[in-house]
């Protein structure tokens, strides 16, 4: 392995077992898991629908909807006709309904909690590389046959592995919970949401974080900087969380069923793309950030 | 070999702190010493590659470190001990080890332990290896920082007051450790213990003002300073301030000073075998 390659492993390795002693990331996952289930618990205690969809059968002129009450456990039938009948989402029939429901309800839980988290994050992970100076060791790092840019990779990239594995373990531990709750959930869409849309979002921000309030001389300076990176935070929610929680299928399926001719598939593969291009600009920003610290960085060793 | 020629350093201010220097150092000890803002900081963080000097030339084993690349080969072959020595306070002795070890490029890892397990038997925190650091003694991170600067065999060592917060038992330790390493590298000692170098050194340079004002031996700073050092015994008052006063020691039966200059008939000074500490007292007044 290059030596380069070998020093950014080292750091990864070294700055994430730091992370995990400082407890700094756990804090954050922690909060964001007992927040989501207390949510569910505080939506749970205030919910008024009673039955729980749990198949669709469509016959020659009429739907058929079977519910569970909720309390009860009991069956319900619902029969829907004409226009009524035409209003549900055809490809209903092609899903499980029980499954479908709770997973569902656990994404659009989730949503609050990434936006939360996408807020929280910026003011925790920018110290992290003031930290050296604080810790007076950038000194011996500068003394020390490493890249400016092995360097910086390795910080970015010791932090993007914590967060994913932060947001993979609370996310499993929130599933778990929605499942011994409310009944099975569609693992593959769980963590296809994860990988397309929870992960992405998180590394363009703690990228941003780390990054930025790298500039930072002190550790104080570096949260200010996290702080103010709350307004990207945002604007990177708005173009992807937000726009998954509008077009995601159980809302276009209420709005348009009667001429949504897509499949559930076709559909959540819609409200992926449209979150992914939400990020991508975000994303090339990101590349531009890194550049410009990377010099910046660079030019002020270079220069003292 | 280092080779420091017309070395220039003006830090943004305009402060001056080297002002034309010219060393050759080969290899073994060098001893660098001088008053607090004397230069001898930048200076040693000029040959570590941490600063970029304002005139002159500076090549370390070759590479000249006007240039990135020079600075970066320069580091391959260094060993540095910081004056302010910063430990990450999270990790255990030896996990900071491996990962300064990792930092200069030593890239097998049974490299690695062996050279880490050695370093702390030298440094004697075999014991101590899997404490985290924010539990350890000042002198116990000074060992450590001693112990990382020695990572990887490097070829030019520099070590800015290596044994500032040791005990007198560990000082020994350490000074014999860096005589014993000296034998076939460079090693750059900065320090204002003068017993140090004196037990150590076998080449130094004083610095004053940011310039280069002896450059010699041990023997030729302490013959600097021979027919110039006295002690006088009983005086009721300090010598006067023509005199340079080195120390002053209470007796049963008064005060007996130890004095640089040309003490005055009444004195009834006697004539004393000068030391290193004489020899840079009396290049100081000068």
């Amino acid at each position: 392995m290059d030596i380069g390659l070998h020093q950014i492993w080292g750091i990864v390795r070294y700055e994430a077992l730091m992370q995990w002693r400082r407890r700094t990331l756990i804090v954050l996952f922690g909060f964001f898991v007992v927040g989501i289930i207390g949510l569910s618990t505080l939506i749970d205690s205030s919910r008024t629908v009673l039955n729980r969809m749990t198949a669709v059968q469509f016959e020659a002129d009429r739907v058929v909807i079977r519910y569970e009450n909720v309390a009860t456990g009991a069956p319900v039938e619902q029969v829907l006709t004409g226009d009524a009948a035409a209003l549900v989402p055809r490809w209903f029939a092609n899903v499980d309904m029980t499954t479908f429901q709770t997973t569902w309800e656990f994404l659009l839980l989730l949503v609050p909690g990434v936006l939360v988290l996408l807020l929280a994050i910026p003011p925790l992970v920018a110290e992290i590389i003031p930290l050296d100076s604080q810790y007076r060791i950038r000194e011996l790092l500068a003394a020390a046959p490493l890249a400016q840019r092995d360097y910086l990779f390795g910080k970015v990239f010791s932090l993007w592995i914590g967060t994913g594995v932060g947001l993979a373990i609370s996310t499993v531990i929130v599933a778990g919970y929605v499942h011994v709750r409310y009944g099975p959930v569609d693992a593959l869409l769980i963590v296809r949401f994860w990988a397309v849309l929870m992960l992405p979002v998180a590394l363009i921000m703690s990228g941003y974080a780390v990054l930025l309030g790298g500039l930072a001389r002190t550790r104080r300076t570096a949260v200010f900087i996290g702080i103010a990176l709350l307004a990207v935070s945002l604007l990177v929610a708005n173009g992807t969380i937000i726009t998954a929680y509008v077009s995601n299928p159980l809302f276009v399926s209420a709005r348009d069923a009667g001429s949504a001719a897509g499949t559930y598939e076709s559909l959540i593969v819609d409200m992926f793309n449209g979150a992914v291009n939400g990020a991508i600009p975000f994303a090339v920003a990101l590349v531009g950030v890194w550049v410009l610290v990377w010099g910046v960085l660079r030019w002020k060793a270079e220069g003292s | 070999m280092i080779a420091v020629q017309a070395l220039k350093k003006t830090y943004r201010g305009g402060v001056h702190a080297l002002d034309g220097i010219d060393l050759t150092i080969g290899t073994g000890m060098f001893g660098l010493v001088g008053p607090n803002g004397a230069g001898k900081t930048t200076l040693m963080r000029i040959l570590a590659g941490l600063l970029k000097p304002t005139g002159g030339t500076v090549r370390v084993f070759g590479h000249d470190l006007a240039t990135h690349a020079g600075r970066q080969q320069a580091k391959t072959i260094l060993g540095y001990l910081p004056q302010e020595l910063g430990l990450y306070p999270n990790l255990n002795a030896y996990e900071f080890l491996d990962y300064m070890a990792i930092l200069k490029g030593i890239v097998q890892g049974a490299v690695r332990r062996r050279q880490i397990e050695a370093l702390l038997e030298q440094v004697n925190l075999t014991d101590a290896a899997s404490r985290k650091l924010k539990t350890y003694s000042g002198g116990m991170k000074r060992r450590i920082g001693v112990a990382q600067a020695l990572l990887g065999d490097p070829r030019f060592l520099i070590v800015d007051e290596p044994t500032a917060g040791l005990d007198p038992e560990e000082r020994v330790r350490f000074r014999n450790l860096l005589s014993d390493m000296a034998a076939d590298r460079t090693i750059l000692l900065s320090t204002h213990i003068v017993e140090d170098i004196s037990q150590s050194c076998n080449d130094l340079a004083v610095i004053k003002n940011g310039r280069s004002v002896f450059r010699g031996s041990p023997a030729d700073l302490i013959g600097a300073a021979r027919g110039h050092a006295w002690l006088i015994r009983g005086a009721a008052q300090r010598p006067d301030e023509s005199l340079t006063l080195v120390s002053s020691l209470q007796l049963a039966d008064g005060v007996q000073y130890r004095v640089l200059g040309t003490p005055a008939a009444h004195y009834q000074a006697v004539p004393a075998e000068p030391t290193l500490e004489d020899g840079y007292m009396w290049l100081m007044r000068r």
